[in-house]
C-alpha cells in the first residue's frame, strides 16, 4: 500500500514542478464544500443552543401536573421534587381575558400566579424588571413591556381581568334545553388589577403573552380553592442533563401525575431545528459531491493521458489491484487534504465571524442583527466535534468513491495494448 | 533468489497469435518455435509489422497466445491469470523498450526502486538494489534526476537498470537502440554485454533492425510469415 500511496502522491504533486494546478483545483473544491458545511452547521448549532438557553431561561426545566384535576396540595409535589434533588414552585397557569380601557379586550394573555419569592428565585423576575417593582400584593400584577406598549399603559394604571371560568358560570342549560342566566353568575364582576411592574425577558412569544399575579389572586380568578395550583414548575441543577432527576421524580409521584420536561413541551420547535440542521447537511454535501465528480473527471482524463504509463506499470509487475489502489489513493488523498484544509478554514471563519460581520456592517452601514428581531447582537456558533468528524468522513468517502470509476478503468487496461497506445 | 540451472531458459513451441479486426483475422504468428539456452543472447530480426513485438509480449506474459506453449525455466506461462502473470513479470522478466518508458513523474532512482518493490523487495532493500544497478550502468551521480533531464542513452541505461533490478531470468528488449544514434546505440549494446559478463546466466531476447548488432549476439533468428527462421 505504501508504494501505491507514493505513486498516487507523485501523480498529484509532480516532483520539482509547482504543485499541479489540477490537484490544487480539486483540493480547493473539496475544501470549500467542507468549510461551508462546517460554518453553516456550527452557526445552526449555535443558534439552536441560543434558542434552548432562551427557552430554559423563561420556562421551568419540567412541569408536573395531574392528568385531570388541579393539584389541591402542591406542597407534597414540591417536597417530592426537593427530595429528588431539584427545586419547585406551585404555579397557577390560566388564560385570562384582559380588558384595558373601555371595551378593549386582549384575549391572548396567560396569567402565571405564584409567590413573589418563587418568581424571583426561579425566573429572575427582579432582574428582568424594566419599571416598577415585583410587588404582587393583592390585586397587583407585573406585565411585560410588550403588553405595556400594546395597551398603552404603565405602572400604576388599572386593568380588568375577566375569568373565563366565571364567565362560563354566568349561564347554564335549563332542563328543557334552553339557556338562562344562572344564579351564581348574577353576582359576577371582573376583578380590577393595578400594574405594579413591567418586565422584559427578551423572548418574543413569552413577553407577548405572560403576565404575573400573586398566587391568591390567581386562585380566586380561576376559582381554585386556597393553596391549590394547576401545576408545579420544577428546576434541576442542569436543564440539559436532567434525565436521571426526572426519572427519580417520576418514580416518587403519586399516580395520575405527569412530568413534562422543557424538551418535551417544545418538542415541535426543537424537532424543526434538528430537521433543519440535517436538511442543511444534505443540501450542502452536494458541494462536496460536485467536487467529487470533478475529481472523477480529472482522474478519468489522467487515466487516458497515462495509458502508456499504466501499461508500463503492468509490464514491470504491478497487479490490477495495485493500479486500482494508485488511482483510488489519489481521490482519497485529495479528500483528506481538502477536508483537512476545509475544516481548518471553517474553524478560522467561525473564529473570526463576528469581526468579519462587524467589518461588513461598517462598510455597508447596515445593522446586521436589528435588535427588534434578534435577541443577539453576535452571530452564535458552536462547533460540534461529531459534526466535523461526520463532514470530514463523508467528504473523504465521496472523494474516494469518485476515484473508483477511473481506478477500475485503469485496472482493466490491457497491458500490451496500453503500451502501444499513442 | 535461486537461479534456474536447467539447460534451456526459454522453450517456445508452435506459438500462434492472431488479431481480429472486424471481419478479418490477421494471423501474426503462425507457429513460432524457439529454444534459448540459459545465458544465451538472441537477436530477432524481421520486417516492420512481422510480429516481433507481439512475440516479445507473448514471451513476457503481457499477452496470451491463441495456441502453442511458452516455457520459461521449465514453467509453462501461456495459461497464467492476470494476477499471477503480473507477479511473474515482476520477478522473472525484465523489459526494455525502444522509447525507454520511464515514468516521467519519478526520479531515475524512484523508477528503478519502484520495479524492485513490485518484485517484492522491502523499501530499504529496493533502494539499495536500485542504487547498485544504477551505479553499474554508470548513472550513480544522476539518481535524483528525472527522465526528461537525461539524454536518450542515459534514459535507456536507466531503463536497463530497472529491467535487471529483480535479477530476472529473461531480459526482453524491443529495439533498445531504435531511438539512439549509432554511437550511443553501440554503448548501450556494450552495456548489455558487460551485464551479461557479470551474470552469465542472463538470457537476452532482443529485437532489432540493426544487422550490425548481430555480431554481439550468440544467435540470430528472423521472423518471416509468422514463423522464425
Ligand atoms: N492489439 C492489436 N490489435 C490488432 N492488431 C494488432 C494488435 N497488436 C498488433 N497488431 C498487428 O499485428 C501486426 C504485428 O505487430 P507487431 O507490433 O508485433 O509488429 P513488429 O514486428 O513489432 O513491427 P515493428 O517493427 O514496426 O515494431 C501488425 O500488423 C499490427 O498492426
Ligand atoms: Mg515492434
Amino acid at each position: 500500500m505504501l508504494t501505491e500511496l507514493f505513486l498516487a502522491g507523485r501523480y498529484l504533486i509532480p516532483r520539482r514542478s509547482a504543485v499541479s494546478l489540477i490537484t490544487v483545483t480539486s483540493i480547493v473544491g473539496v475544501m470549500l464544500g467542507v468549510t461551508v458545511l462546517m460554518v453553516v452547521l456550527a452557526v445552526m448549532t449555535g443558534f439552536t443552543d441560543l434558542m434552548k438557553s432562551k427557552l430554559v431561561e423563561t420556562q421551568a426545566h419540567f412541569q408536573i401536573r395531574h392528568y385531570r384535576y388541579a393539584i389541591s396540595d402542591p406542597s407534597q409535589i414540591v417536597a417530592a421534587v426537593r427530595n429528588a434533588g431539584g427545586t419547585a414552585a406551585p404555579v397557577i397557569q390560566s388564560g385570562i381575558l384582559v380588558q384595558y380601557g373601555n371595551n378593549r379586550l386582549d384575549t391572548r394573555v396567560v396569567m402565571f400566579g405564584a409567590s413573589e419569592r418563587d418568581l424571583d428565585r426561579h425566573l429572575g423576575l427582579g432582574k428582568k424588571l424594566v419599571r416598577g417593582k415585583v410587588d404582587l400584593k393583592k390585586r397587583h400584577v407585573v406585565i411585560s413591556s410588550a403588553m405595556a406598549d400594546r395597551w398603552g399603559l404603565t405602572v400604576g394604571d388599572k386593568l380588568l381581568f375577566h375569568s373565563a371560568q366565571k364567565l362560563t358560570d354566568l349561564v347554564e342549560f335549563r332542563p328543557d334545553g334552553g339557556v338562562a342566566l344562572s344564579k351564581k353568575g348574577a353576582a359576577y364582576l371582573p376583578t380590577e388589577f393595578t400594574i405594579a411592574g413591567i418586565y422584559s425577558m427578551g423572548k418574543y412569544d413569552f413577553d407577548s403573552t405572560v403576565l404575573f399575579a400573586g398566587a391568591d389572586d390567581a386562585a380566586e380568578l380561576v376559582d381554585l380553592p386556597w393553596g391549590a395550583a394547576t401545576s408545579v414548575f420544577g428546576w434541576g441543577p442542569d436543564a440539559f442533563n436532567q434525565k436521571a432527576l426526572v426519572e427519580r421524580i417520576r418514580k416518587t409521584l403519586p399516580p395520575g401525575y405527569i412530568v413534562a420536561t422543557w424538551e418535551e413541551s417544545n418538542r415541535r420547535l426543537l424537532g424543526v431545528l434538528a430537521v433543519e440542521k440535517r436538511m442543511m447537511f444534505f443540501l450542502l454535501i452536494f458541494i462536496v459531491l460536485v467536487a467529487a465528480f470533478s475529481i472523477a473527471n480529472t482522474l478519468i482524463t489522467s487515466v487516458y493521458q497515462k495509458t502508456r504509463e499504466i501499461g508500463l506499470l503492468k509490464a514491470i509487475g504491478a497487479t490490477d489491484g495495485m493500479v486500482t489502489r494508485v488511482f483510488i489513493a489519489q481521490g482519497f488523498l485529495i479528500g483528506v487534504i481538502g477536508s483537512g484544509a476545509g475544516s481548518l478554514l471553517g474553524w478560522l471563519v467561525i473564529f473570526f465571524r463576528n469581526d468579519a460581520l462587524r467589518l461588513v456592517s461598517k462598510w455597508t452601514h447596515m445593522e446586521l442583527f436589528p435588535k427588534e428581531f434578534y435577541y443577539f447582537n453576535e452571530l452564535p456558533a458552536h462547533i460540534v466535534a461529531g459534526d466535523v468528524l461526520f463532514i470530514v468522513i463523508s467528504s473523504i468517502v465521496l472523494c474516494t468513491v469518485g476515484a473508483l470509476l477511473p481506478a477500475l478503468r485503469a485496472a482493466s487496461l490491457d497491458p500490451a495494448r496500453a503500451l502501444r497506445y499513442e | 533468489m535461486m537461479k534456474n540451472t536447467t539447460e534451456n531458459m526459454l522453450e517456445v513451441a508452435g506459438l500462434k497469435r492472431s488479431y481480429r479486426l472486424g471481419n478479418n483475422v490477421l494471423h501474426v504468428l503462425r507457429g513460432v518455435d524457439l529454444i534459448l539456452k540459459t545465458g544465451e543472447w538472441c537477436c530477432v530480426f524481421g520486417a516492420s509489422g512481422s510480429g516481433k513485438t507481439t512475440f516479445l509480449n507473448l514471451v513476457g506474459a503481457l499477452e496470451k497466445p491463441d495456441g502453442g506453449t511458452i516455457r520459461i525455466a521449465g514453467e509453462d506461462i501461456s495459461g497464467l491469470g492476470r494476477r499471477t502473470a503480473a507477479r511473474f513479470r515482476a520477478r522473472r522478466i525484465g523489459f526494455v523498450f525502444q522509447n525507454y518508458q520511464l515514468l516521467p513523474e519519478l526520479s531515475i532512482l524512484e523508477n528503478v526502486t519502484l520495479a524492485a518493490r513490485f518484485g517484492g523487495a522491502s523499501i530499504p532493500e529496493a533502494g539499495r538494489r536500485a542504487k547498485e544497478l544504477l551505479a553499474a550502468v554508470g548513472l550513480a551521480d544522476r539518481l535524483r534526476h528525472r527522465p526528461n533531464e537525461l539524454s536518450g542513452g542515459e534514459q535507456q541505461r536507466a531503463a536497463i537498470a530497472r529491467a535487471l533490478v529483480n535479477s530476472p531470468d529473461l531480459l526482453l528488449a524491443d529495439e533498445p537502440t531504435g531511438n539512439l544514434d549509432s554511437k550511443t546505440g553501440e554503448e548501450v549494446i556494450r552495456l548489455f554485454g558487460k551485464l551479461r559478463a557479470d551474470d552469465p546466466t542472463l538470457t537476452i531476447l532482443m529485437i532489432t533492425h540493426n544487422r550490425d548488432l548481430a555480431a554481439f549476439a550468440d544467435k540470430t533468428v528472423e521472423l518471416v510469415d509468422g514463423r522464425l527462421k
